[in-house]
């Protein structure tokens, strides 16, 4: 086995590549029964509760919606909850003792704004620190309410989409409303509240206590901070929303207590996401249809924790050169050959590899498994400080994020992007045999090729352009730490995770400016609302469509092959889009690295 | 409330409503397939 690869990176990935693929079927079966309204076992305790919203908010259950009235609906649930959220934070003086202990001032104007558009997109991007900028309530109604309704409102639009597919010369494609009341009860609601408990029997806090003083036994004080997290952590990792109670995120020892909880977050992050992909399978009336995509997912996934645990496995060379140096000199220390029983070190003075910017009590492998998964998907939760990851590894969130995050993905945009990158699939499938492509029997015409290239153009529109705006005055060059290509991976950063609804920050950059508030806060909305636009303009045009037989030019798009090619279609079609910047950032970091130069 | 909280406001309604006009461009671009 070569030193970057050890077993027990190796037994974390088997472990939790199993129990996904184990989950996807049952949740994946329960999704589908949720969302085409037949009985699930939770029928007798939450049908009550559902058909009582519908009563109180005059929702009329039957009654579906074209593209552009489901469209319309989401963005009128959107924009009051943006300004609530914003007013909430505005207003925090007036909280009161109980729901403001701290007495933590009002949140200042933009850095307001730049968070409730980033709670209301699903980013959770953060230019705060939870425990030292916000008081319990604008936690709970503001920022965790939001993780209900933005995970929420991000399956209906993926289960929209679904539906467009499946349905036959259909004007409508559903009813918003119903699909956002049936996620949040059937769905979020039950499982967080399991979730939450267990977080609390593994110790993490939930309550309204002021912040604890204590009296170290060096005579120092110290403040612990706490609050109604458990509840919130919950939803931040199965909402795929990220957003901490605390400014360390899952790094710190109350959001993520024990190697219990690492797993479960890790595992909870991307699991809606996989069910997701077998309902659409069982949906459209052919699960394999499912499966391929699913595999697709996985094999990217696999990619990218490999890569990324296999650059912060064999460390820093600068470092590794050094120490061997040292070693030759005569100082005291281990050989560079030596070797521990259970991770590989590069040498005696990083043992295990990178472990720069990680928390201890998770390390190497855990770090970057849970990095690699929080921007597979679209959660931005962290465990381990990404900017210190070495450029490689580095690279690894930034192209998963790249992607789209179609790698499981968020909660519901994992879904709707990569049936976005399964339609040009076909599409250059169709090309290729001189046909017209067809997906699920239905043809891909004119319409849909320019929605998808749409929104595919709006992710590089979106990133590039912000980006390349920062770098090219003071507003955003005086904010970065490092100079030369890891400065530009800071800012890079912030515009993909913005853009991708991650929220995860690369670090290094003080992102909290009147620049970065603005221009972030509309990297997030422009890329939840305008990405997601024409795809479910496709849901409608799809929806209408009747289908077709099978004949022996449809390419088949339920095996092996339709997986690989979509596999390679993503990664031409993202990756290299962001190739050249790429190579002005992290891989040329890398190149400077191996030549001993660093930023 | 400040002007800047209005300013904020407003900007943000905006923003809506570009996203309204350009889902109804996309509806337009359906041409006669209604």
């Amino acid at each position: 086995m070569p030193d970057w690869l050890t077993g027990s990176a190796l037994i974390q990935w088997a472990l939790l590549s199993v129990v996904l693929l184990l989950s996807a079927k049952p949740l994946g079966t329960f999704l589908f029964r949720v969302f085409t309204g037949e009985r699930t076992f939770l029928h007798p305790v939450v049908r009550p509760l559902e058909a009582g919203i519908y009563r109180l908010t005059g929702v009329r259950e039957k009654e579906e919606m074209t593209w552009v009235g489901y469209l319309l609906a989401s963005l009128a649930f959107s924009v009051p909850g943006l300004l609530l959220t914003f007013l909430i934070e505005r207003s925090q003086s007036l909280h009161g003792s109980f729901f403001n202990p701290q007495h933590l001032p009002n949140v200042p104007a933009i850095l307001a704004w730049n968070t409730a558009a980033s709670f209301t997109t699903n980013t959770n991007w953060q230019n705060y620190g939870g425990e030292s900028t916000m008081s319990y309530l604008t936690q709970m109604a503001g920022l965790a309410t939001h993780n209900f309704m933005s995970a929420a409102t991000g399956i209906a639009w993926a289960v929209a989409l679904v539906r467009g597919l499946a349905l036959r010369s259909s004007r409508s494609i559903g009813s918003f409303w119903v699909d956002l009341v049936r996620t949040i009860v059937y769905v979020l609601l039950p499982i967080c509240i399991i979730y939450g408990l267990f977080l609390v029997w593994q110790g993490v806090p939930d309550n309204f206590d002021a912040y604890t003083i204590a009296h170290t036994v060096e005579g120092a004080t110290q403040t612990i901070a706490q609050g109604p997290v458990a509840s919130q952590e919950a939803i931040k990792l199965l909402g795929t929303n990220g957003g901490g109670f605390f400014n360390a995120n899952s790094a710190h020892p109350f959001e993520n207590p024990t190697p219990l909880t690492n797993f479960i977050e890790m595992l909870s992050i991307i699991l809606i996401g996989s069910g997701l992909v077998y309902m659409f399978g069982k949906w459209v009336g052919n699960t394999k249809q499912g499966w391929s995509i699913w595999a697709a997912m996985f094999i990217l996934f696999s990619l990218g924790f490999f890569v990324a645990v296999g650059a912060e496995q064999k460390g820093n060379t600068l470092i590794a050169s050094q120490a061997h140096t040292a070693v030759v000199a005569g100082v005291p220390g281990q050989p560079s050959s030596y070797r521990g029983s259970y991770q590989a070190p590069s040498d005696a003075y990083q043992p295990g590899g990178n472990m720069e910017g990680k928390e201890v009590r998770f390390g190497i492998i855990d770090s970057a498994l849970f990095a690699t998964i929080t921007t597979d998907a679209s959660c931005g939760a962290i465990n381990a400080w990404h900017e210190s990851m070495m450029p490689i590894g580095g690279l690894v969130p930034l192209v998963n994020m790249a992607t789209g995050e179609v790698i499981f993905g968020g909660v519901g945009a994992g879904l709707y992007g990569m049936l976005m990158y399964a339609i040009l699939a076909v599409f250059i499938a169709g090309l290729m045999v001189g046909r017209t492509p067809e997906y699920l029997g239905k043809k891909i015409e004119s319409f849909e090729i320019k929605m998808a290239s749409i929104a595919l153009l709006i992710g590089p529109a979106n990133i590039l352009i912000f980006t390349a705006i920062a770098v090219l005055g003071v507003w955003g060059t005086n904010q970065i730490e490092n100079a030369g290509p890891h400065g530009l991976s800071e800012i890079l950063y912030l515009y993909t995770s913005s853009n991708a609804n991650n929220g995860s920050a690369f670090g290094g950059l003080t992102s909290n400016s009147n620049w970065f508030n603005w221009s972030g806060g509309f990297a997030m909305l422009i890329g939840r609302f305008a990405f997601v636009t024409p795809l479910i303009a496709i849901a409608g045009s799809m929806a209408r469509k009747r289908t077709m037989k099978e004949s022996l030019g449809t390419f088949p798009t339920d095996g092996p092959t339709f997986t690989i090619l979509l596999v390679f279609v993503i990664i031409i079609v993202a990756a290299l889009t962001f190739f050249p910047v790429y190579s002005l950032g992290p891989i040329i970091e890398q190149l400077l690295l191996n030549a001993h130069k660093t930023f | 409330m400040s002007l800047l909280d209005v300013w904020i406001v407003v900007v943000t309604i905006l923003f809506f409503a570009g996203t309204v006009l350009f889902a109804i461009g996309c509806d337009r671009m359906q041409g006669g397939k209604r």
